[in-house]
């Protein structure tokens, strides 16, 4: 297939040249104000909020690029309908194959671009990519015009497009809601594109219409016998000329087969149109990359759209972002975890609306991203993340809204609201500066026991972060049985005598408190309201200790639904005007603009 | 011998001899081109551009697989498509000042060429070079093709023999520095031009010479074949014997070139005009017809005067002098005999001094009997700019058009044709008529007589050529 390019090893590392977006600018246009992006050559998987013009995105490109010789435009795809500002969409193509390196056509259009310090220049350069820069504008008439930006060819006075078959060669293969139409021989679809093969048409179809005419045949005289008969009387009574006969036959006119007519079928003849549409959508990519020198870059809406989870994996295969070097320009949008999952950090990109300018913009994720992406993906189709100590305190905040859910609010995971094991005090960091680098709103929730280094918390803090922590450097147990009165702190110790090692609760007292008291002697103060502070902090030591009584998820749930909250006006503000803000902040009451 | 395949050069030198089918090789090549890309081929004026392409066109090779274009003619369109990388003003593409204009934009080029700018776009738009005319290459020009032969596959192709441009010490040397940077790979060996006429021995005889003259020898006339025929000569004011040979045409013979001094263009203008049905050939610059244009005053009082004596210069059978006194005596009433057609529009353009009266004289001038032109291209130009020209002011810049056109178009031969090696040089014809051998060197008398297909004949005092 791509043995139609001459490959010079000099000008191709490794793969075939075929045209990718270097850049992307978008003025104007529906939800996106302004946005200016380059993106990278292999898959672009974007991800943002509902609104963040992740599909505007996609639209903008098929309309500057896609082979179309007209589009319709209205004033809704203005921004914010305002008409006055046209719709400006740039294309920056670089790797140019030679039909688009022709300097008979493009001379005076071809600028370079730097892809080390990502800047342009006027002119293409020694050591600088050569491109051609796209540009579809849509004025208040409607009319959509392109044509390639050059300086020095506004100087001269002369503008140009792409040429046609350029542009077809350019054109983006859109896997969206309705794949079907690359199924059939129609011109332009994959499946045509697939093969130099000719079908002769003409001759065939019309063949196959004269038939279907033949066998047809006069079959429907006999069920229109009666009104046949009356049409016959009426024409000889009037004089009408019939021959004798009046038949009821398929209509020549009607019986005609245009191009679209073939269809590829399975075995059973059942058009491979019906095919689920994550079925078709796998194939038509995968149809796209068999002619991927004239398809290169793809577009996909919706990546999981009618896809298990292990069919998701075929498809990121075919649009080749498994390849090592890479091969094909893809800009997908997603909101599965299953996809993200096998993105490497590099194809993830965060579209995200600066609420303060208006501008779009994208933030490409870090190395930081991979574990998060393999262990929380969730995590990147969130609005807020709380990056959780341990599960302890994943636990903590479950618990404390399933509370609060039960009293008829609106559950966090709802808000959008995902939390995030972070796996230790000391890895809590990295992933949660990450996520507030991409845009998102970002807390911490650990212990104080060991704090974070104060100029991280600071720079966390003040790039938007959010740290919660307990008073008095102490761990989550400890501020429990420190806050608790005495019933609360009886219903702890009878809770934890029921968990699988609830049996060993009893000498963790006494090795805790150096055999000054145990499990009987705690209930007993708990229990007359009597246990003084130094007990408390011995009996949050001992909760602590070994792998500790409540350390998973479950238990704290648990606690925090079943224990704290009933009691709340119990416990001390030490414990509650930290949950309180937590709670506050996952219900998404303290969001950054 | 094999002849050489261009496109199997990687970068060398083809060194092709006049007459043994260069132009046909080329052709040829780029007609078997099967390569998407085109070829580029460069040469040097738009002249031998005109006449490649109508020779390529008629061997019907498609366009599409070549571009033509002459060195500098590219040259310009690179440096318009890239200004900022050939670090150029903008203006010099407008040739202004041709004089440093030309040259800036040479550096230009080569300057965008060096700065590896567009390496890959070569790549991608051409798939080899191909340069004839190569031993006309100035300095400048020969180093913007080595940057080219740098990316793209080259095969030259050139003669030292016919390097007769003189452009001072700006021409690039063929053994030091052409053959140092593109290896010699073939030369051309088959004298096509004189086979097909039926001259074959003559061909030969011309091939065995060139090692003498590249060493500076002197070669013997008698030594020829029948086919060159030596008129000895008394000196360059010998003209019964010189005109007997501009005039001789044997039977076959359907063209002649007569070539003159290069240095006198008055010599060739004086055979010219003494040789029945001769034309000069006229420079590409039309320095005449220009220089009469920017002098030439509509209003001026003498300006009849001064247009019958241009017409006297490039029309045979006029007496200018004569003329001018005819029509004081007609203005005056004292003229005996009535007034010619031609002296009618002599009076009505001195009434009434328009470009269109002017050109209504020289038509009249010309259909006179015993009147025709000795240079044609000057006087077809000048009525053509004269009928072009709305009023007296567009007259100089009607002529400036005139010759640009003029660049363009191949030319087309009279059937005896006056002119210098430099105004023949690409040139054939059945004959070549060499009437000054004074003070032509070996290169410039082996293109003078690489120029007859089927006869030669040479005016000299010696048998032993050349004399300088």
């Amino acid at each position: 297939m791509r043995s139609r390019l001459s490959c010079r090893g000099v000008l191709i590392l490794g793969a075939c040249i075929v045209p990718k977006i270097v850049f992307l600018k978008i003025d104007n246009f529906r939800s996106i104000k302004e946005f200016s992006w380059k993106p990278s050559q292999g898959m672009n998987c974007l991800v943002g909020g509902g609104d963040s013009g992740k599909t505007t995105v996609l639209d903008a490109i098929d309309f500057c690029l896609g082979a179309r010789r007209s589009a319709q435009f209205s004033d809704y795809d203005f921004h914010k309908t305002d008409t006055n500002e046209p719709i400006k969409i740039l294309v920056a193509l670089g790797v140019l194959e030679s039909s688009l390196l022709s300097m008979d056509a493009y001379g005076d259009y071809f600028c370079g671009y730097n892809q080390t310090t990502g800047k342009f220049e006027p002119e293409p350069g020694h050591g600088l990519e050569t491109i051609l820069v796209l540009q579809l504008k849509v004025e208040k008439d409607l009319e959509p015009h392109w044509s390639l930006l050059s300086q020095r060819a506004k100087a001269k006075g002369v503008e140009r497009n792409l040429r046609w078959e350029d542009r077809q060669n350019a054109s983006p293969l859109r896997l969206g809601d309705h794949p079907d139409w690359h199924l059939s021989w129609r011109r332009g679809a994959l499946f045509e594109r697939l093969t130099d093969e000719k079908l002769a048409l003409n001759d065939g179809l019309s063949d196959a219409a004269r038939k279907a005419r033949a066998d047809f045949g006069s079959s429907a005289n006999k069920e229109l016998t009666d009104s046949l008969d009356t049409v016959q009387k009426s024409a000889d009574e009037l004089g009408v000329p019939t021959s004798g006969q009046v038949n009821a036959l398929l209509d020549a006119k009607s019986v005609k087969f245009g191009t679209g007519a073939i269809a590829l079928h399975d075995a059973n003849n059942i058009p491979l149109s019906s095919l689920g549409t994550g079925s078709k959508r796998l194939l038509v990519a995968g149809l796209a990359r068999k002619v991927a020198t004239s398809a290169s870059i793809s577009l996909v809406d919706e990546f999981e759209t009618g896809l298990e989870p292990h069919r998701i994996r075929s498809l990121l295969n075919t649009l080749g972002a498994k390849d090592v070097s890479v091969t094909q320009q893809v800009f997908a949008t997603t909101h599965s975890p299953v996809v993200l999952r096998e993105l490497n950090h590099t194809q993830l990109t965060l579209l995200r609306s600066d609420q303060t300018n208006g501008k779009h913009e994208a933030i490409a994720a870090s190395e930081s991203a991979q574990g998060l992406l393999r262990s929380n993906p969730e995590a990147f189709l969130a609005k807020r993340i709380i990056v959780c100590e341990g599960k302890s305190e994943m636990g903590f905040i479950r618990g404390f809204d399933q509370h609060s859910c039960a009293s008829g609010n609106v559950s966090m995971e709802a808000l959008g609201t995902v939390l995030v094991d972070g796996g230790g005090a000391q890895k809590v960091l990295a992933p949660a500066n990450e996520l507030l680098r991409l845009g998102y709103n970002v807390s911490i929730f650990m212990d104080s026991d060991v704090p974070l280094e104060t100029t991280d918390e600071q720079a966390f803090v003040s790039a938007g972060g959010t740290v919660f922590k307990w008073a008095n450097s102490r761990a989550l147990e400890d501020t429990i049985f420190q806050c608790a009165a005495g019933p609360v702190v009886e219903k702890l110790l009878d809770y934890a005598c029921t968990l699988p090692k609830g049996d060993k609760v009893d000498a963790q007292i006494s090795t805790a408190s150096t055999n000054q008291f145990n499990l009987a002697q705690a209930k007993a103060w708990a229990n007359t309201n009597t246990l003084r502070p130094e007990h408390a902090v011995i009996l949050g030591q001992a909760a602590r200790s070994g792998k500790g009584w409540f350390k998973q998820i479950a238990p704290y749930e648990h606690i925090a639904k079943n224990i704290l909250a009933p009691q709340w006006a119990s416990l001390n503000s030490d414990f509650t005007s930290t949950t309180t803000s937590l709670m506050d902040w996952a219900w998404g009451k303290n969001d950054r603009a | 011998m094999t002849e050489p395949d261009p496109l199997q050069i990687a970068r060398g030198c083809i060194q092709a001899p006049a007459g043994c089918g260069k132009t046909h090789l080329i052709s040829d090549s780029l007609k078997r081109n099967t390569d998407q890309k085109p070829i580029l081929v460069l040469t040097h004026t738009n002249a031998a551009v005109a006449a490649l392409r109508q020779r390529l066109d008629k061997g019907e090779v498609p366009r599409s697989n070549y571009r033509l274009a002459t060195i500098d003619g590219w040259a310009m369109r690179m440096v318009g498509m890239f200004p900022m990388r050939s670090a150029a003003d903008p203006s010099i593409l407008e040739l202004s000042n041709p004089g440093t204009d030309y040259p800036a934009i040479k550096n230009a080029v080569l300057h965008l060429l060096k700065g590896q700018h567009i390496d890959n776009l070569l790549l991608a738009n051409y798939s080899r070079l191909l340069v004839d005319e190569y031993q006309d290459c100035l300095q400048t020009q020969h180093a913007i093709l080595c940057e080219l032969a740098r990316v793209l596959p080259t095969c030259i192709f050139g003669d030292v023999l016919q390097g007769i441009f003189d452009f001072g010490d700006t021409t690039v040397d063929w053994n030091t520095e052409v053959l140092r940077d593109f290896p010699l790979v073939a030369e051309l060996a088959t004298p096509w031009r004189w086979n097909q006429a039926g001259a074959g021995r003559l061909g030969l005889w011309l091939l065995s010479v060139r090692p003498t003259l590249v060493s500076g020898g002197q070669i013997d006339l008698k030594s020829a074949p029948p086919e060159l025929e030596w008129t000895p000569i008394s000196g360059d004011q010998d003209f019964e014997k010189i005109l007997a040979a501009t005039h001789g045409m044997p039977k076959g013979i359907e063209s002649s070139l007569i070539i003159c001094s290069s240095r006198n263009r008055q010599r060739q203008q004086q055979i010219a005009q003494k040789t029945k049905g001769a034309s000069v050939v006229e420079n590409a610059d039309l320095t005449d017809l220009v220089d009469f244009a920017s002098r030439f005053d509509f209003t001026a009082a003498n300006a009849t005067s001064a247009l019958l004596r241009e017409a006297a210069s490039i029309l045979r059978g006029i007496n200018a002098t004569e003329m001018i006194s005819r029509l004081s005596s007609l203005k005056a009433g004292t003229n005996r005999n009535e007034a010619t057609d031609a002296e009618t529009a002599a009076l009505a353009f001195d009434a009434d001094k328009t470009p269109q009266k002017a050109a209504a004289l020289l038509s009249a001038l010309s259909n006179q009997s015993g009147v025709s032109a000795f240079r044609g291209e000057v006087f077809r130009n000048l009525l053509k700019a004269l009928h072009s020209s709305e009023t007296a002011e567009d007259f100089s810049d009607m002529v400036l058009k005139a010759r640009e056109e003029r660049r363009f178009h191949s030319r087309a031969l009279g059937k005896r044709s006056v002119g210098s090696t430099l105004l023949l040089k690409g040139l054939e014809a059945d004959q070549v008529v060499l009437v000054d051998t004074q003070g032509m060197d070996a290169k410039n008398l082996y293109v003078a007589l690489t120029r007859g297909a089927k006869r030669i004949v040479v005016c000299s005092t010696s048998q032993y050529l050349p004399t300088a």
